[in-house]
């Protein structure tokens, strides 16, 4: 095979010799850079595996211990791991923490009274750690350090990092630090991407304590709408009993300032309605409330909802309906069941089947009406297993 | 000019071509790999501090139907939805749609799973197959069996789509097995960003892996050397490609045989497209043409920690098929949308991604194909320099191989699911060996999708299955 210079004249269209020289020269130094990165991951591979087996050698002689203490038995203990050297501590607090996580009342307090001294170890890295650091060292501190290092939680709902705060509400949640309430509530605001109904669960998880908190942000017009229409969802969620007379105010004020009962189908998704949509929202949220928790006082408010031309809150009053109406809703459920909305459609013939409409619901199931008399097929037949 | 200086001329004009090719493939990937390494990280850090627990037990975790489409699959169809509905998630159902198997799949799952007839109103309308009829299984009531005509995958998925009651869906391979918390990190995105309209997971090779109830209990690499060359496939591809064009927030394919999303906006820009074989990427390029069409705020991302593991083909003959397959779908996705590439209307997809998947990845294969031969030509008769030849072996062979290198250390330092030390030094090895034969044969299957795409073909082709190494025994 003879190899030779190509002519001039086509090696200097692009590839110049110049430019081919740069490019392996280029591939060599990445060549020799993968080599040393190849050597490196390796060298990870070994060192790991070296810190785990060492790893693997305390948690055997620390899994005996531990069932002892929080048997109330190991009163060794403190002073035994007092003297594991520092580079082992913060695993102890890893292994303490996965321990405690499946333990409750005594036995997981006395655990958490072993762990105390090495959580000063976890604030230096909420200081300096990168975010996913920060996060976990919350996770333990809220799970080993509770309700004792509540303030480096709190102050961490104003990490920098969205991440990081959310750690930091998710443990003062599972903690029910009720006394944060306002402070959780507060820095909502900052996960407004989110997803609110989850949001909406984290606050419910705090317990019947935090409704009153909860109440008063719904009822407080100065908030804003999604942070009420948080509160609605997790007033639903808990579910509060008190909060469906604040609901049914709400929903009153808001179908005489937005309107949202009345207007066509169109003036639904038209763009000054989209204007409306938080609005919605908050009508929604309270709607669930009263699906939940009212009661037939509260039927003359929900009652306007139900011809809304929002699917959604169609869809909601019918829910609605369905536990607090009266015999004589059963038509307005039945003709629900034609909505355009398969959604509405279907919570008008559950709401029928509440209101003990099985009469209705079997002539629509026989009168061969599609998609009608599938829905009340469905219903009828539905069972939970 | 004479035809011999013509020959030479165009020979050599090719050549230059081909190298730039080369440059900007794998200066792409490169690029993508940096961008992943970066990335993946960050993910692996935040999955290790995600607490599955906390989040299942949170109300307000979205409820999810995951759809899964069968054909055929009266031998591992049991099995799999048996997997399916042990998944650590709160709310979910699982939703299979019989695509008018010609062996006995519904009949072994109606009765495996005591099944009975359950009327079911549709929440969309979107046009499938006639369905036959709707089963609910007695025993777990959150099974559902849509038992339709055939009309091929896509069809079926719109018809599952047709019956799903949840905000969002998993669309699954009805042989993939799930990994038990796959569900839980993946909803993980939608509760974070509630623009999030779609988002996939990593798809990993179960060959070699050892598997029990449903669940791969062992990581290892195939035996087979096509499997292991395809393990290292995957993880360039999902480790580096795929977390790369995530961290650059141009996410353009999410596999068919994991991925979640938003069923509204799926339904409203019109559910799957019936007529290409690469569905899964067809409508992943059209949730972003339709969104940004909309100005509707979205986001379509890749997470992958995530894991589905799937069964790879071990044959030449049942993987020239696959890639061919794949390639089709490319084209067909790539082109039906043609209008996106280079407009800036669509954003990092018409600007970036279109153009990469255009020249890099649909036309590449051509080139590729044809460059080897133009190479082996041009060296054969004297006309490369040495210089262009070590250039052109640098670029094509060398940067290849470190690009496989980075992708198998992006594994080790982030997910590190290959514990044996033998199989990480086995995937070093590999990355070399892949670029001696395995690529080109890759390039050659996938000129041949672009060949059959041009003739009009539209078939899947068969896939053979050889069943998860279940331990104990060969399932």
């Amino acid at each position: 095979m003879v190899l030779s210079f190509p002519p001039p004249s086509t090696a200097s269209w692009f590839w110049t010799t110049e430019t081919l020289r740069f490019l392996v020269g280029g591939v060599l130094v990445l060549s020799a850079l993968a080599l040393l990165f190849v050597a490196l991951v390796l060298a990870l591979r070994f060192r790991n595996q070296r810190v785990a087996r060492r790893r693997e050698e305390l948690e055997k002689a620390w899994a005996s211990l531990f069932p002892r203490v929080a048997e109330g038995r190991g009163e060794e203990a403190s002073a035994w791991l007092g003297s594991l050297p520092p580079r082992d501590r913060l695993f102890l607090l890893e292994v303490l923490y996965r321990y405690s996580r499946r333990l409750k009342g005594e036995e997981r307090e006395r655990l958490r009274d072993l762990a105390s001294p090495f959580l000063p170890l976890l604030l230096a890295r909420l200081r300096g750690g990168r975010e996913e650091e920060r996060a976990r060292a919350l996770q333990v501190i809220g799970e080993l350090g509770l309700p004792s290092f509540q303030d480096p939680l709190r102050e961490a709902l104003e990490d920098r990092s969205s991440w990081v705060a959310m750690a930091a509400v998710r443990e003062l949640v599972r903690g029910r630090c009720v006394g944060q309430v306002e402070a959780i509530v507060a820095c909502l605001g900052r996960f407004w991407n989110w997803r609110r109904t989850y949001l909406a669960g984290l606050l419910a998880k705090m317990g019947p304590e935090a409704a009153p908190t909860l109440r008063a942000v719904l009822e407080d017009e100065a908030r804003g709408r999604w942070e009420r229409a948080l509160a609605a969802d997790a007033l639903a969620m808990l579910p509060d009993p008190a909060a469906a007379d604040s609901a049914a105010e709400v929903l009153e004020g808001a179908r005489e300032a937005a309107g949202i009962c009345e207007g066509r189908m169109e003036e639904g998704i038209s763009s000054s309605a989209r204007s409306k949509e938080s609005e919605v929202e908050v009508a929604a949220a309270c709607l669930r409330i009263l699906a939940r928790v009212g009661n037939t006082r509260h039927r003359p408010v929900v009652l306007p909802f139900a011809t809304s031309p929002h699917p959604v809150l169609r869809a909601l009053a019918f829910r609605a309906l369905g536990g607090l109406g009266e015999p004589a809703d059963a038509a307005l459920l039945e003709a629900g069941l034609g909505d355009p909305s398969p959604w509405a459609a279907l919570e008008a013939a559950r709401a029928l089947q509440r209101l003990g409409g099985e009469e209705r619901l079997l002539s629509v199931a026989a009168e061969g009406r599609a998609p009608m008399d599938v829905l009340a097929q469905e219903v009828l037949q539905s069972w939970d297993g | 000019m004479s035809l011999s200086g013509t020959f030479t001329f165009l020979l050599l004009a090719f050549n230059h071509l081909v190298l730039l090719y080369f440059l900007a493939l794998n200066g792409s990937y490169l690029v993508l790999s940096l961008l992943a390494f970066r990335s993946i990280r960050r993910q692996a850090a935040r999955a290790r501090s995600f607490e599955v627990d906390d989040f299942l037990t949170t109300a307000g975790v979205p409820p999810i139907t995951l759809i899964a489409p069968a054909y055929n699959e009266e031998a591992t169809c049991v099995e799999s939805v048996r997997s399916l509905l042990t998944l650590q998630y709160p709310d979910y159902q699982v939703l299979v749609v019989n695509d008018g198997s010609k062996d006995a799949t519904a009949q072994r799952l109606i009765k495996s799973f005591e099944m009975e007839p359950a009327p079911r109103a549709p929440t969309a309308r979107l046009p499938t197959a006639p369905v036959r009829g709707v089963w609910r299984s007695r025993r777990h009531p959150r099974l559902w069996l849509v038992d339709k005509e055939n009309g091929g995958k896509a069809d079926a998925l719109n018809a599952g789509l047709n019956f799903c009651r949840t905000a969002l869906y998993c669309a699954i391979d009805a042989d993939s097995l799930l990994e038990p918390d796959a569900l839980s990190r993946i909803a993980r995105l939608f509760v974070e960003r509630a623009d999030t309209v779609a988002a996939g997971g990593v798809i990993r090779i179960a060959n070699g892996c050892v598997v029990r109830a449903g669940v791969v209990q062992r990581v290892g690499l195939p035996r087979n050397l096509l499997a292991r060359l395809q393990v290292l496939e995957y993880l360039r591809a999902f480790l580096a490609g795929r977390v790369g064009w995530d961290a650059l927030d141009a996410t353009l394919i999410i596999s068919g045989a994991f991925g979640m999303f938003r069923r509204t906006v799926v339904v409203e820009a019109g559910g799957y497209a019936t007529d290409t074989v690469g569905e899964d990427m067809e409508l992943v390029v059209r949730l972003h043409r339709y969104c940004r069409e909309k100005s509707i705020p979205y986001r379509i991302a890749f997470l992958p920690d995530p894991v589905a593991w799937t069964e790879c083909p071990e044959t030449l003959q049942v993987l020239g098929r696959q890639r061919d397959r794949w390639q089709r779908g490319l084209v067909e996705s790539l082109t039906r949308h043609l209008r996106m590439f280079c407009n800036p209307r669509y954003g990092r997809i018409g600007l970036l991604a279109f153009p990469y998947f255009l020249f890099l990845e649909m036309l590449g294969p051509v080139i590729e194909g044809l460059g080897y031969a133009g190479f082996v030509a041009a060296v054969v008769t004297g006309k490369a320099s040495t210089l262009y030849a070590i250039a052109f072996l640098s670029v094509a062979v060398l940067l290849g191989i470190v690009l496989s290198l980075v992708a198998v250390g992006l594994e080790e330092m982030s997910f590190r699911r290959y514990p044996r030390t033998g199989d990480l030094i086995q995937l070093f090895w590999l990355a070399i060996g892949e670029n001696i034969g395995y690529r080109q044969l890759n390039a050659f299957w996938r000129m041949r999708g672009m060949v059959s795409k041009l003739r009009g073909q539209h078939g899947w082709g068969r896939m053979e299955r050889r069943g998860f190494h279940v331990e104990g025994k060969s399932a």
